[in-house]
C-alpha cells in the first residue's frame, strides 16, 4: 500500500499541475470546493430579502432586513453551502482568489 | 444485523456463558479469535475489556493480542453503540456527492462529534469507508435500513423522525411536539 | 423450470436496489398479484442502478423492464400490463421493440461474466441450474485432467481482476506444483477499494457462479478447502453465500466426493472485520489465520506457503466467476474478445458524476470516452468531463485529455493509472483534484496498517503538505519535488 499511495498524488500533479499552483500561488481553488480559500457572498442585485438563508444557516452569520439585501458575515460562516442550495433566486454566489476564503480558520 | 435475534437467543444465559459458550463452539479451530470476536459483538453490540479478559482465560491467547485485534478492525467497538447507529458512506462516490456535508449535518443535529455516542445513548454517528451503493450517494444507513441519495434535508428529517420514535424510555413529549 | 406462457414478474433486489426502495416494491407486487396467475419472483442486480428499482415483466416470452417503480405504480402495470396486456411506455426502460436511450446502456456492453446477473434468483440453486449452472465443473470432472483445465484458463489469457494483473493460470500451476498435501483456495471478497462495489453484485446476484469458479480451481490445483474472505459490510451478500454454500452442499456439490467423482472440496465464509489493507494476499492471509492483518514480505509466496503456512492461491470474486464460462464455452470464445495482452471482459462500477452510473462489462481495449458516452449516457450534470478515477486509492486520475485510452493493463499503466478492481469515477469539473488527491490520501494514511514506515509516516506527511496547500498555505518547491 505504502508503494501505490502516492498514485492518485502523482498523476493528478502530473495532469492538474496548473490546478495545484492555483492553490499554491494564487490562494485560489479552480473548482471552488477547498474552504479555505472560497466564501460566500449575496449578490444584492439578486437578493430579494426574503430572509430565507438567514433562516437556514447554522452558524447564523448571514443577516439582514427583510425586503433588503442581506450579507454574510465571513468570520462567523462555515462555508457549508446551506444558503446556496435554499436560495431560490440563485442571489449566493462563490468566490475564490484575490484574497478571499478565511485561511485554515474555518 | 445479528444483534437482536443473537440477543433473545442468549437472554436466558447470563453475559459470561454467552462468552463461554461461544468460545466453546470455536475454540478448536485454528485461527477463530477473530471469529469469536466477531460473534461477542453481534451478542453485545460491543467488545468490552473485561470480555476480551474472559477470553483470554479460556482460550489462552493473551488478553494483549485480543486487544490488538479488536483495535486493528474497524469493525470493533470498545462501547457500546447508540440505539440508532448510524454509518455514513465516504467512498468516493459518496464524497463526490457531498458526504462531507451529510456527517456536518448529522453531527450538529444529533450533537455527538464523529465516532462518539450521545449521552442518552440514542445516536452514534460515525464514517465508514465504502458501503457499495455508489450510484446512489451521498448513502447512509441506519442500523439495518439503509438510505439512498441523502440531501443535508432529508438527514435532518431523518434525525428528527429517529429521535421521536426512540425505544430508550426517555421523554419525548417535547421533541414530537416540535416536529409537527 | 418457469412456464413460458405465464407472465412474470421479476424485482432486482441487490443492496442498491432495496437502498432504492425495491423491496416496497416487491411487497407490492406480492399483494397487488394475489389470485392472479402471474409468477413473482427476484432477482440480484441487473446493473442499471442509475434506474433502480427496476423491475421485469415478461408477458408472451416478450420482456419489458421497467424504472424507478414506485409502489404506487405498481397498480397500473399489474392493471394494464399484465392484465389489459398494454406496456406503460413512458416508464420503459427497456423492452424489446422499443429504442430507448437507455437500450444504448446494455447494447454496448459485453455481457458474459453478469450475463446471469439480474436474471436468476440468487437465492435458488436451481435457478443456476437453468443456465447451464455447474455444468463446467461436471465437464471438468468428467472429462478433463486439472492440467487441462489449467491449460484452458492459460490459453484463455484471463488475468487477475482484482487489480493485479497477474495471470490466473501462472498463479493456480505454481500452486498445483508446489509439495503437499493439504492446499488453499481462497476468495478475496474483501472489495476494499471505495467505489468499487463489483463484487458484491456478483455475490449478490450470482453466488454459485464463484463457487463453481472455486470447485474449479481446488480440482485445478488440488485442493480440498477453500475459504471466502468477505466484507462484514455486506450483509445481504453474505446471506446469500450462506444459503449457497447450504443449497451445493445439499446437492453433493460440495463436501466429499463431488459428483460421485474422488475430488472432494468445501468452502468456509470468514467475514471481514474491516482493514483495507486485508485485500493484499499476505495480509488477508493473516486475517483468516486470526491475527491483525499486516503484510508481510514475499518470497515466500503464498503458492508456497500461504495460510497456515500451506499452498495457497488467492483470487478475486470476478476471476472466479469467470471460470466457470471459459471452461464451458472453450478459451478461444473468452480470448476473442479484448486485447493482445488483456482477454476478455472486465466489469467496472460505474460511478460519480454520470448520467447511467451503474455495473457494467465491457471488452478489454474499449475507450474511456466509449464507456462515459456510449454507455455511461455523458455526465449527470451536464458539465464538462474533467477527469476519471480507476484503481481506487492505489489508482490514479486520468485527465479528461487522455479519455481516449484503451482499457487494458498496459495502457492504463503507462498513463501512470492503474485498472484496479474496477471502480471507476467520473468527475466534472467542479471536482478539485488537490481535494481529490487529498480524499485518497486521508483514506491510505488512516488505513496504513503501520508495519512499514514509508506507509505509516509517508502518507501522514503527504497528507499534511496537500492540507497546507488546500488552505492555501502551500509551497511551490513541493510540487518539483514529488515524483515518481
Amino acid at each position: 500500500m505504502g508503494q501505490t499511495a502516492p498514485n492518485p498524488v502523482l498523476t493528478t500533479i502530473k495532469f492538474f499541475r496548473e490546478e495545484y499552483e492555483a492553490h499554491i500561488l494564487h490562494k485560489y481553488c479552480p473548482a471552488k470546493k477547498c474552504k479555505a480559500l472560497i466564501s460566500y457572498e449575496v449578490l444584492t442585485d439578486k437578493c430579494k430579502g426574503c430572509g430565507r438563508c438567514s433562516k437556514e444557516c447554522p452558524s447564523g452569520a448571514i443577516a439582514g432586513e427583510k425586503k433588503k439585501p442581506f450579507t454574510v458575515e465571513q468570520e462567523k460562516c462555515v462555508r457549508c453551502g446551506l444558503c446556496i442550495n435554499v436560495c431560490k433566486f440563485g442571489a449566493v454566489q462563490v468566490l475564490s482568489g484575490n484574497g478571499k476564503g478565511a485561511g485554515k480558520n474555518v | 444485523m445479528k444483534t437482536a435475534s443473537q440477543l433473545s437467543k442468549h437472554t436466558s444465559s447470563s453475559p459470561l456463558a454467552i462468552i463461554d459458550q461461544i468460545v466453546r463452539d470455536h475454540n478448536l479451530d485454528e485461527g477463530s479469535a477473530i471469529v469469536i470476536l466477531q460473534q461477542i459483538q453481534a451478542a453485545f453490540g460491543y467488545v468490552g475489556k473485561p470480555m476480551l479478559e474472559r477470553v483470554s482465560q479460556l482460550t489462552g491467547i493473551p488478553a494483549s493480542v485480543l486487544y490488538s485485534i479488536v483495535t486493528f478492525y474497524t469493525q470493533f467497538r470498545l462501547e457500546p453503540v447508540g440505539e440508532n447507529f448510524i454509518q455514513v458512506c465516504h467512498g468516493t462516490a459518496c464524497h463526490l456527492a457531498g458526504a462531507e456535508r451529510i456527517s456536518e449535518v448529522l453531527q450538529q443535529e444529533t450533537g455527538v462529534p464523529e465516532g462518539k455516542t450521545s449521552a442518552d445513548g440514542k445516536f452514534t454517528v460515525k464514517k465508514v469507508a465504502c458501503l457499495g451503493c455508489c450510484s446512489l450517494g451521498p448513502v447512509v444507513t441506519v442500523n439495518e435500513e439503509t438510505f439512498a441519495r441523502v440531501t443535508p434535508d432529508k438527514a435532518r428529517q431523518m434525525i428528527k423522525e429517529k429521535r421521536a420514535s426512540c425505544q430508550c424510555g426517555h421523554s419525548n413529549a417535547e421533541e414530537v411536539a416540535t416536529i409537527d | 423450470m418457469i412456464n413460458s406462457n405465464k407472465a412474470t414478474v421479476t424485482v432486482g433486489l441487490a443492496s442498491c436496489g432495496i437502498a432504492a426502495g425495491a423491496q416496497k416494491v416487491y411487497d407490492a407486487f406480492k399483494e397487488s398479484l394475489e389470485g392472479l396467475s402471474v409468477q413473482l419472483d427476484f432477482s440480484g442486480c441487473m446493473g442499471m442502478c442509475y434506474k433502480e428499482p427496476l423491475v421485469e415483466v415478461k408477458v408472451e416470452g416478450q420482456q419489458f423492464i421497467y424504472g424507478k417503480v414506485q409502489p404506487e405504480q405498481v397498480k397500473r402495470i399489474v392493471e394494464e400490463h399484465l392484465q389489459a396486456k398494454k406496456p406503460i411506455t413512458e416508464w420503459l426502460v427497456a423492452a424489446e421493440q422499443l429504442e430507448t436511450p437507455d437500450k444504448t446502456f446494455l447494447n454496448r456492453q459485453q455481457r458474459i461474466l453478469l450475463k446471469n446477473c439480474g436474471v436468476i434468483n440468487p437465492e435458488t440453486i436451481e435457478s443456476y441450474f437453468s443456465v447451464d449452472g455447474y455444468k463446467a465443473i461436471k465437464k471438468a470432472l468428467k472429462d478433463m485432467s486439472p492440467e487441462q483445465v489449467i491449460e484452458e484458463i492459460k490459453l484463455s489469457g484471463l488475468r487477475g481482476r482484482g487489480g493485479g494483473g497477474f495471470p490466473t493460470a501462472t498463479k493456480w500451476a505454481l500452486t498445483r506444483r508446489s509439495p503437499g498435501k493439504d492446499k488453499y483456495v481462497i476468495c478475496n471478497a474483501d472489495e476494499g477499494d471505495p467505489g468499487a462495489f463489483m463484487d458484491r453484485s456478483v455475490l449478490e446476484s450470482n453466488p454459485h457462479s464463484v463457487l463453481e469458479g472455486m470447485l474449479l480451481a481446488g480440482y485445478a490445483m488440488g485442493a480440498n478447502n477453500g475459504y471466502i474472505y468477505i466484507r462484514a459490510e455486506y450483509p445481504l451478500a453474505v446471506k446469500r453465500l450462506k444459503l449457497a454454500l447450504a443449497e451445493a452442499r445439499s446437492k453433493g456439490l460440495l463436501g466429499a466426493n463431488i459428483l460421485d467423482s474422488s475430488f472432494s472440496f468445501d468452502i468456509q465464509i470468514r467475514e471481514g472485520a474491516g482493514a483495507f489493507v486485508c485485500g493484499e494476499e499476505t495480509a488477508l492471509i493473516m486475517s483468516i489465520e486470526g491475527k491483525r492483518g499486516m503484510p508481510r514480505i514475499r518470497p515466500p509466496f503464498p503458492s508456497e506457503a500461504g495460510l497456515w503456512g500451506k499452498p495457497t492461491s488467492i483470487n478475486n470474486v470476478e476471476t472466479f466467476a469467470n471460470v466457470p464460462w471459459i471452461i464451458l464455452n472453450g478459451a478461444n470464445s473468452f480470448n476473442q474478445y479484448g486485447t493482445e495482452t488483456s482477454k476478455g471482459t472486465k466489469v467496472f462500477a460505474l460511478a460519480g458524476n454520470i448520467a447511467r452510473g451503474g455495473l457494467i462489462e465491457v471488452p478489454m481495449g474499449i475507450t474511456i470516452n466509449e464507456i462515459v458516452y456510449d454507455i455511461g449516457g455523458g455526465l449527470a450534470s451536464g458539465k464538462k468531463l474533467k477527469a476519471v478515477q480507476t484503481g481506487g486509492p492505489s489508482g490514479g486520475c486520468i485527465p479528461a485529455s487522455l479519455s481516449d485510452t484503451p482499457v487494458d493493463y498496459e495502457s492504463l499503466r503507462k498513463i501512470g493509472a492503474i485498472m484496479g478492481s474496477g471502480g471507476m469515477l467520473i468527475m466534472d469539473e467542479s471536482t478539485c483534484m488537490v481535494d481529490m488527491a487529498k480524499f485518497f490520501l486521508n483514506f491510505t494514511q488512516e488505513e496504513s496498517c503501520g508495519k512499514c514506515t514509508f506507509c505509516r509516516i509517508g502518507t501522514k506527511r503527504m497528507l499534511e503538505i496537500l492540507e497546507r496547500i488546500t488552505q492555501g498555505e502551500g509551497q511551490r518547491e513541493i510540487l518539483n519535488s514529488w515524483r515518481n
